[in-house]
């Protein structure tokens, strides 16, 4: 056996991936050759080093609680017309309002689900979960209760103050729904992960709300609010560029 | 090259991400593709057999997965964001898959979504890693390199530092070979499993990350920065 042959087995060799004769063979090799003996010492050294002197980067305590407690929560079974249900309890000419978006194409359609669940969490008084303007609370906030990441970023030196989020359903699918408020009005938006199946229009008018759809970064976003067409772009392109 | 190695049948190559295949995989799995992970709640699993073996399987392995995603991304709030991520993903296709193997099969899944995370920061900028990145003449520096004694290589490759700053400097897809072979101490059919590349590849990159990591050593910790 030449060095050059030996050289490309020592590893293998260490890793105990070799067969029986070529390991006999070259352990005769390394014996007798202070270069491969020398190859074969600093890959044990290196070994030793990788397994006694790294950084173990061990699991905070709180994670494998917080990473069972979202399985379990994807395992229960999904509600998933629970929002139907829940428009049904509203008041008459809501429903109405339902019922007509219904039967609609479907892009008012979506639109209508979007202008729902705005106006939901608005009477509901239910508009915030985790109040804060504070990105670094509201997006720890999302982890284990939603299979993602929520990308969140106040701008309210920009006009556009977080003010939480919360969980919320539309159409069936969990979303993350961060709220900001401008002036006195409030903005909705709602993030998931795209399924690649919706045709997102850039912005439906609908019942005096506009609602403005983009995906970016795997994540379906949709924007509801009554704030001013070109205000709302602002946010729009702050939220696309953050 | 070496000819008498065992296990040297061809790995899987070209599989899709997500996906992973049982180790010993071909028994559950024969002759079904696999399909991406379904995020239809049809495909939810029966509450009889989840989420206990499921939870067994995550507690059991969650250190090493946390360990890989931490190696594999920036902060810990990324890897806490990976391993939820790919913890998710393992679920839902836990039942349908029953992988073999399910340390090797969750390290890929979480591996992949490091993967996914960085492309997603990189905005796909970089391209897929050229296997010719390092150069195989270093495959036997000692040989090749002589300018210092014996003794002065060991001491620098015993520092626990140098060494990991030299990991962090090499490409993702060495460092992690590197780490499963020698922290997590995975066989090279299971890395080739946790990777997605076959085992021949496994070993070329095993053979480099160790000459490089040795190179950067040699080099000192400027070199380095």
């Amino acid at each position: 056996m030449t060095c050059a042959e030996a050289t490309h087995l020592i590893g293998p060799w260490l890793d105990d991936e070799l067969d029986v004769r070529s390991a006999v063979e070259l352990e005769g090799h390394v014996a007798r050759c202070t270069g491969c003996g020398r190859e074969k010492h600093e890959l044990l050294a290196l070994r030793e080093t990788a397994r006694e002197r790294l950084p173990r980067f061990d699991p905070p305590p709180s994670l494998e609680e917080r990473l069972l407690r979202a399985v379990r929560q994807a395992a229960a079974p999904r509600p998933r017309r629970r929002w139907i249900r829940e428009a049904a309890l509203m008041s008459a000419a809501a429903s109405v309002a339902v019922l007509a978006t219904w039967s609609l194409g479907p892009r008012v359609d979506q639109a209508g689900e979007i202008v729902d669940a705005h106006l939901r969490s608005l009477q509901a008084g239910h508009v915030i979960d985790v109040a804060s303007s504070d990105q670094h609370v509201v997006k720890p906030w999302f982890q284990g209760k939603i299979d993602f990441a929520v990308p969140v970023h106040d701008f309210a030196a920009e006009g556009f103050a977080l003010v939480g989020g919360r969980l919320d359903r539309v159409a069936g699918r969990p979303m993350a729904a961060l709220v900001y408020r401008r002036r006195e009005h409030l903005i909705n938006v709602f993030i998931a992960p795209t399924t690649g199946r919706e045709d997102l229009p850039d912005s439906v008018s609908s019942r005096g709300y506009r609602v403005s759809s983009w995906t970016h970064g795997g994540l379906e976003y949709r924007l509801v609010t009554d704030v001013p067409a070109a205000e709302v772009d602002q946010l729009v392109a702050l939220l696309r560029a953050g | 090259m070496p000819i008498a190695l065992l296990f040297m049948q061809s790995a899987q190559s070209a599989q899709p991400r997500d996906v992973a295949p049982a180790a010993h995989g071909r028994t559950s799995l024969a002759g079904q593709t696999p399909a991406r992970d379904d995020p239809q709640p049809g495909a939810r699993l029966s509450a009889s057999t989840q989420p206990s073996e499921f939870e067994r399987a995550l507690r059991e392995h969650l250190a090493a997965a946390h360990h890989l995603a931490r190696w594999l991304t920036r902060t810990q709030a990324d890897a806490e964001d990976v391993l939820q991520d790919a913890v998710l993903r393992a679920f839902r296709s836990f039942d349908r898959l029953r992988p073999a193997n399910p340390r090797a099969w969750l390290l890929r899944i979480v591996r992949n979504c490091c993967y996914d995370l960085r492309e997603r920061h990189e905005r796909g900028a970089e391209a897929a890693l050229d296997e010719e990145t390092l150069p195989p003449d270093a495959a036997s520096p000692v040989l090749g390199l002589a300018s210092e004694s014996p003794e002065a290589r060991l001491l620098r490759i015993a520092d626990g530092q140098a060494l990991e700053a030299a990991l962090r400097a090499l490409p993702p897809e060495y460092r992690e070979v590197f780490l499963l072979r020698e922290v997590e101490d995975l066989s090279y059919k299971e890395i080739a499993e946790v990777a997605g590349v076959p085992i021949g590849t496994v070993m070329s990159r095993l053979s480099r990350a160790r000459a490089q990591l040795r190179v950067l050593l040699a080099a000192g910790e400027k070199e380095i920065a």
